[in-house]
């Protein structure tokens, strides 16, 4: 059965070759891996099992069906794209934690109980971490340690509410979830990777501080595949749709303060995930369908966003749009990318985001939301004003910077990688037939070329550029940071600091001054052989030590011991032969 | 007022996204059948969204850049500094200072 390999396992056996081979063919040999987990997806057909019998539950290590095998697909291609951008790149700790993240994200994709789920969700967040950890600064540092807390958090709900569902229902199996205690706990693991508001700071904090390409991969997988268990999970939980609203509008308005290029795009991967939230909480074949969609197409526009952005930060060493400015002279190529990606996430004609963004909000028009589509019309601005034109407009112009800038070289990987995505949003939008046909129930009941919907995204998109061009002023990025709910935990780390480590540090401070002192006090009182030796023999030598102390502290205290001791067992003795 | 190549060509686009709008003949049901609607969206929609963020959001959550890293001003703090060194990479190949890959 040799069709049967859960392609995971290729790439977590990847993870485990790969410091083996000479250093310098690990980035070409890490691509291996990625394209061999292609080769098994394709010959992988919907409705094959892979299970396996372990103490006594029957694991399913590989579940096929529609929507595992479209979000397989994606994962394994976006690894190998990943992989071509940081074919530059020689950090082998790097390489192992992106194959066993990669890995493991295909692993729980395939997945079709919920202990392998965890398990391969568990070892995500660790390898996920080590990719923000190798940015090798203390504010990275920081964040990949709250990272890993605040997934460590969503693990544990999700855990505990599956042993829940097991106690309850007997069964292991990953399904659609009914209700009840156990299926919120679940619920609130898979929120917490799915970034819903306010479990999302975790995103925010953490992607604008990962290594250039380590946030690519990040950006691919974590919240893509929580948004493929949700789907599968919850689908048509009337909670999700409200709080993908939320989400939506929520990122957007943030994504329009920040400053850090990245920092924008991760808060706009709140405002996306939010309208896939919403899709699979409205539940209906298209919604579901929607969301898949347009988390398909956000891995490819999304990634590329974040490659663009990614080579401006290895080129010029700076992030922050208030530093940077009229870069395009330097770097007019990236702009170019940028440019396509930006328009494709605001869902322009011909690119990637027109044929899949609409099926979500054309969903919830067909399920009488008229007040969600209102809104997601609103926050479709919102994201080509923050994403499209913000970004764009004050990196790569917006007058000059405030230091002059010197933009280094990109390797000629980072360009490939990024050319090859821009080809696939190209096509896609062109030709959106292949994801489409693979979407789960069918070619979706959606037509996206109509002179109609053409209009829309036209008018749309060129309206809110040109309110854009003319309030840039207003809209100039400040040096600040914006507030959110990681201030919770991140202030709270100091009290608790202080509440908890300060006084067991000044306790144990005092207890050492107080032995040491009550050792001295008796050392000065007790015996001293020196002296002692000296009073006998009636002479007088060289002064030993510190003045005015004849003998070290330890010597007399040891002496002291000694003696009583002595005295002790002589007086014990005696004692004995007196009786 | 001279408009340069990408103006006029903006301008273009603009007027026909409106005509384009006008011309189709569709029935209202809802108000996004209206054919200038998704003008208006984009129109007010930015207006409205710069304004929550710039206006009301902006003054409310901004904070200096350093508000987290309070190490220098507090002695007793010091629980975001690494413990032990970062992980250890591969010194060749490593980009230079400041830059990472």
């Amino acid at each position: 059965m040799l069709g049967l390999i859960p392609p995971g396992l290729i790439l977590i056996l990847g993870a485990l070759l790969i410091p083996l081979v000479p250093a310098r063919a690990r980035s070409w040999v890490f691509l291996i891996f990625p394209a061999l987990a292609v080769g098994v997806l394709a010959n992988l057909q919907p409705g094959e099992h892979l299970g396996w019998a372990f103490a006594t539950y029957e694991l399913q290590l590989l579940r096929v069906d529609a929507l595992s095998l479209v979000f397989g697909w994606v994962f394994a291609l976006a690894t190998l794209v990943a992989g071509i951008y940081a074919l530059h790149l020689r950090d082998t700790g790097q390489q192992v934690a992106a194959l066993l993240y990669a890995g493991s994200t295909l692993g729980a994709t395939f997945a079709g109980d919920l202990f392998t789920l965890i398990f391969f969700w568990e070892i995500m967040a660790f390898a996920s971490a080590y990719l923000i950890w190798a940015r090798g600064t203390k504010e990275a540092y920081g964040s990949a340690m709250r990272y890993l807390f605040v997934h460590l958090f969503g693990g544990s709900l999700l855990l505990g509410g599956a042993l829940w569902h097991i106690a309850e229902t007997g069964s292991i199996a990953f399904d659609a979830f009914e209700g009840g205690i156990a299926s919120w706990l679940i619920l609130g693991g898979f929120a917490v990777n799915a970034a819903v508001v306010p479990l999302h700071a975790w995103i925010s904090d953490a992607y604008p501080r990962a290594t250039v390409t380590g946030t690519i991969f990040m950006s691919a997988l974590t919240t893509k595949l929580a948004v493929y268990t949700l789907a599968r999970g919850f689908a048509g939980w009337d909670i999700l749709i409200w709080a993908g609203c939320l989400m939506a509008v929520y990122g957007v308005i943030y994504a329009i303060l920040c400053n850090d290029i990245r920092r924008v795009l991760s808060y706009h991967i709140v405002s996306q995930l939010g309208f896939m939230v919403a899709a699979i909480g409205i539940g209906s074949t298209l919604a579901i369908q929607g969301a898949v969609a347009l988390a398909i197409t956000n891995i490819l526009y999304k990634g590329l966003l974040f490659m663009a952005a990614g080579a401006v930060i290895y080129s010029t060493g700076e992030s922050r749009m208030s530093q940077l400015g009229g870069l395009y002279r330097q770097l007019p190529a990236v702009f170019w990318i940028y440019v396509v990606a930006g328009l494709a996430i605001a869902s322009a004609p011909f690119l990637a985001g027109f044929i899949s963004k609409p099926i979500t909000v054309y969903a919830a028009e067909y399920a009488g939301l008229p007040g969600v589509v209102l809104l997601l019309h609103l926050v479709s601005v919102g994201t080509f004003l923050s994403v499209g034109l913000k970004v764009p407009y004050f990196t790569w112009f917006g007058g000059e910077p405030k230091k002059p800038i010197q933009a280094a070289a990109i390797p000629t990987n980072m360009y490939v990688a990024m050319w090859l995505a821009v080809g696939l949003t190209v096509l896609l939008g062109v030709w959106p037939d292949p994801l489409y046909t693979m979407l789960p129930g069918g070619v979706p009941d959606y037509d996206p070329y109509t002179v109609a919907s053409l209009t829309k995204g036209f008018q749309l998109l060129l309206f809110t550029a040109l309110v854009f061009f003319a309030i840039t002023g207003y809209l100039k990025p400040k040096q600040k940071i914006q507030l959110d709910t990681d201030w919770v935990y991140r202030s709270s780390a100091r009290l608790v600091w202080r509440t908890t480590v300060v006084p067991v540090e000044r306790f144990f401070k005092w207890w050492e001054d107080f032995s040491w002192d009550t050792t001295r006090k008796i050392a000065r009182r007790g015996f001293d052989p020196v002296a002692w030796t000296r009073s006998i023999l009636g002479r007088t030598g060289p002064e030993v030590g510190i003045p005015g102390e004849t003998a070290s502290t330890t010597l007399r205290v040891s002496m002291t011991v000694m003696m009583v001791f002595l005295l002790a067992t002589i007086a014990a003795v005696m004692l004995i032969i007196v009786i | 007022m001279r408009l340069n190549f990408w103006q006029l060509l903006f301008g273009f686009a603009l007027l026909g996204s409106v005509v384009l709008g006008l011309m189709q003949d569709k029935e209202w049901v809802y108000l996004w059948d209206f054919p200038l609607f998704f003008a208006l969206t984009g129109l007010l929609g930015c207006l409205f969204l710069s304004w929550v963020a710039k206006g009301l959001v902006s003054p409310l959550l901004d904070r200096p850049e350093d508000f987290y890293d309070p190490s220098e001003k507090d002695p007793d703090w010091s629980g975001e500094s690494p413990a032990v060194a970062p992980p250890a990479s591969t010194p060749r190949g490593r980009t230079p200072a400041g830059r990472e890959g």
